[in-house]
């Protein structure tokens, strides 16, 4: 049983999604329930499957037992451990808000199952090493999360919809031409296997990979929403319900990057140099892009979803530098940082569903009344900022001194004016909206939703707490990914059949 | 043969790409579509064009062509077909909700 540990984070929510439509489908009741079950479980196989990988063990499964290169790998290093268990941490921190806060024609409306579909494709994304299977993953979660930014049909949400699709068809359309390039040059679509060829070739062999190079950095960058694809990310994430908004902005775009770091270091080993400048600046453009569209908005999911994007700069600078350091450190920052903008998204869902409101002039003196709700959002917005005690000062400051232990001092003094305009916006959230006049109405919530919301919270009080040995995995993650050797190794070298 | 199918997968990405850019919902579907198939006949290339060639390998086969793009082309096309079945309902609705099939989404006065 245990020998299929790697293949449970997907077959279990395509499992728990066939049977909510199945069985379930005219009882609501029963289908929350079973999300959480299924979330919690799942949960629990992706903790012992992390206690595996933690480690150090490279786990391959082979589908259908074919021998690789031939057949498609299913691969798990730390990495993916790590991601696994985020994506299941805000998973079940988003349907307990869900549950209190999602409206009823939503929730008959197929929101649970889309929900587990969505979690399917990105865990099949995690996992697979294969690189034509992380497109069709890619296109799993996708098609999920159409149908999650569309439910509903609200005219603001259709609007967002099509360029949404149409930026990621594009997207899907790069992907496969760079894919085909990739194939024409080497015969291969195995990540391990295409370490060994491209590594050795020369000639236009050469120049072939680094256009495929180019063209999945495009595509990997737009759904990170990295300068100048970020774009479509300040109009999609607002426009669906605050539950479906917090996952897509805790989660969906870390994707993304969770791609670059496994891809770039695997397959285009000698590209890394070029790549990691290229990463650096636009890098450095996003945080201070992105910060700065954030000051300016008043709308708070708006102002909320302009930050994720200077924060992708923060994980492309942590990328671009390309040393265990750097990358460690963009690891433990991602980890902080998708538990904390899932919990400000599911703050903003609470200070909307009190208010009715959804700007921050029109909210205000909630501290009065709410004193959890202005806690929350104090350790969560602080920890953003990455003010100490926090999470986020960890996060900031191992990232900073990566960029200084290289000499990049202007790229690390971006990082660290960016850190000052984010706590102005935090600033900004809590002077017009927790402190100052009674403005808004108030309108009962639910236990639920603090709950999912204090769970990240919780999580990223953790962080701050555990930072010392937390850094210690994310460097041993960091070493595994730039020196993928043993990767390569466990996967070409093992012989056939060890996957059952 | 192959210089053929190159003209041809530049002219369907250049004709996609000149109805993408009409911000019109419907051009875009049909651009999208475009793009796609431009898509596929490029792994079809890369795959090596060899006419009158056995896709497996027999004991009499003199050479073979490259079954695996045909595969992946396959799970492309299925893929396509879903997203552009999902993309042409969407401007459907879009355009009945709200009132036009223009693309452009910065229509909305943000406050």
């Amino acid at each position: 049983m245990t020998a299929h540990l790697p293949i449970f984070p997907i077959v279990w929510p395509l499992v728990t999604a066939v049977m909510l439509l199945l069985v379930w489908r005219h009882n609501i009741a029963a289908q929350r329930l079973a999300s959480l079950a299924s979330v919690l479980v799942l949960l629990a196989g992706e903790f012992v499957f992390m206690g595996r990988l933690g480690a150090g063990e490279i786990v391959v499964y082979r589908l259908g037992n074919w021998a690789a290169p031939f057949g498609i790998v299913m691969m798990a290093d730390r990495l993916s451990g790590i991601m696994l268990l985020l994506t299941g941490v805000t998973a079940l921190a988003t349907l307990l808000f869900g549950i209190a806060n999602m409206d009823r024609d939503r929730e008959r409306h197929h929101f649970y199952p889309l929900f587990q579909l969505l979690l399917m494709g990105m865990n099949g994304a995690f996992l697979t090493g294969d690189i034509f299977n992380l497109f069709v993953w890619f296109e799993v979660l996708l098609i999920s999360s159409y149908g999650l930014l569309t439910l509903g049909g609200e005219p603001r949400q259709l609007r967002a919809g099509i360029p949404f699709l149409a930026l990621n068809l594009l997207g899907s359309t790069f992907f496969l031409v760079a894919v085909a390039l990739l194939y024409g040059v080497t015969g291969s679509l195995n990540m391990a296997h295409l370490h060994e060829i491209t590594r050795a070739a020369t000639g236009t062999g050469a120049t072939m990979i680094t256009v495929a190079a180019i063209l999945l950095l495009l595509v990997f960058g737009l759904k990170a929403a990295i300068f100048p694809l970020y774009f479509w990310l300040p109009d999609g994430y607002p426009a669906p319900p605050v539950t479906i908004s917090a996952f897509f902005g805790g989660v969906a775009t870390k994707v993304g990057v969770y791609s670059m770091m496994r891809v770039f270091p695997l397959v285009f080993p000698a590209q890394n140099g070029w790549l990691g400048e290229t990463l650096l600046v636009l890098g450095a453009v996003s945080m201070l892009v992105g910060v700065l569209g954030a000051v300016c908005q008043t709308e708070l999911r708006r102002l909320l979803s302009f930050h994720i994007v200077s924060q992708i700069g923060y994980l492309m600078f942590g990328l671009g530098l390309f040393s265990v350091a750097s990358v460690a450190a963009a690891i433990f920052y991602m980890v902080h940082y998708t538990v904390v903008k899932c919990a400000l998204f599911l703050i903003a869902g609470i200070m909307e569903r009190i208010t009715g409101q959804n700007s921050v002039k029109k909210i205000g003196g909630l501290v009065e009344g709410f004193p959890l709700l202005a806690t929350l959002f104090f350790i969560a917005g602080l920890s953003l900022a990455g003010l100490p005690p926090w999470s986020g000062f960890f996060a900031k400051l191992t990232i900073v001194m990566a960029g200084f232990q290289q000499q990049r001092y202007g790229f690390a003094a971006v990082a660290v004016v960016t850190g000052f305009f984010t706590l102005f916006s935090m600033m900004k959230i809590w002077h017009l909206s927790f402190w100052g006049e009674k403005a808004g109405e108030r309108r009962p919530t639910s236990p639920w939703m603090y709950g999912g919301a204090a769970l990240l919270v919780s999580f990223s009080v953790i962080l701050a707490v555990g930072a010392k040995p937390l850094n210690a995995v994310a460097h041993d993650t960091a070493q595994q990914v730039l020196r993928p050797g043993a990767y390569v190794q466990a996967v070409l070298g093992a012989p056939a059949g060890g996957g059952n | 043969m192959e210089v053929l199918m190159a003209v041809a997968i530049g002219t369907l990405f250049g004709a996609g790409l000149y109805l993408c850019l009409r911000q019109r919902a419907f051009h875009l579907v049909l651009g999208m579509a475009l793009w796609g198939h431009a898509a596929n006949l490029l792994i079809l290339n890369m795959g090596a064009i060899r006419k009158g060639q056995p896709p497996i390998i027999t004991d009499h086969a003199t050479g073979y062509t490259d079954p695996l793009v045909q595969a992946l082309i396959l799970t492309a096309i299925v893929i396509g077909f879903g997203v552009t079945a999902f993309l042409l309902v969407l401007a459907y609705r879009s355009y009945q909700a709200n009132g036009t099939d223009s693309v452009n989404i910065s229509d909305e006065p943000h406050s």
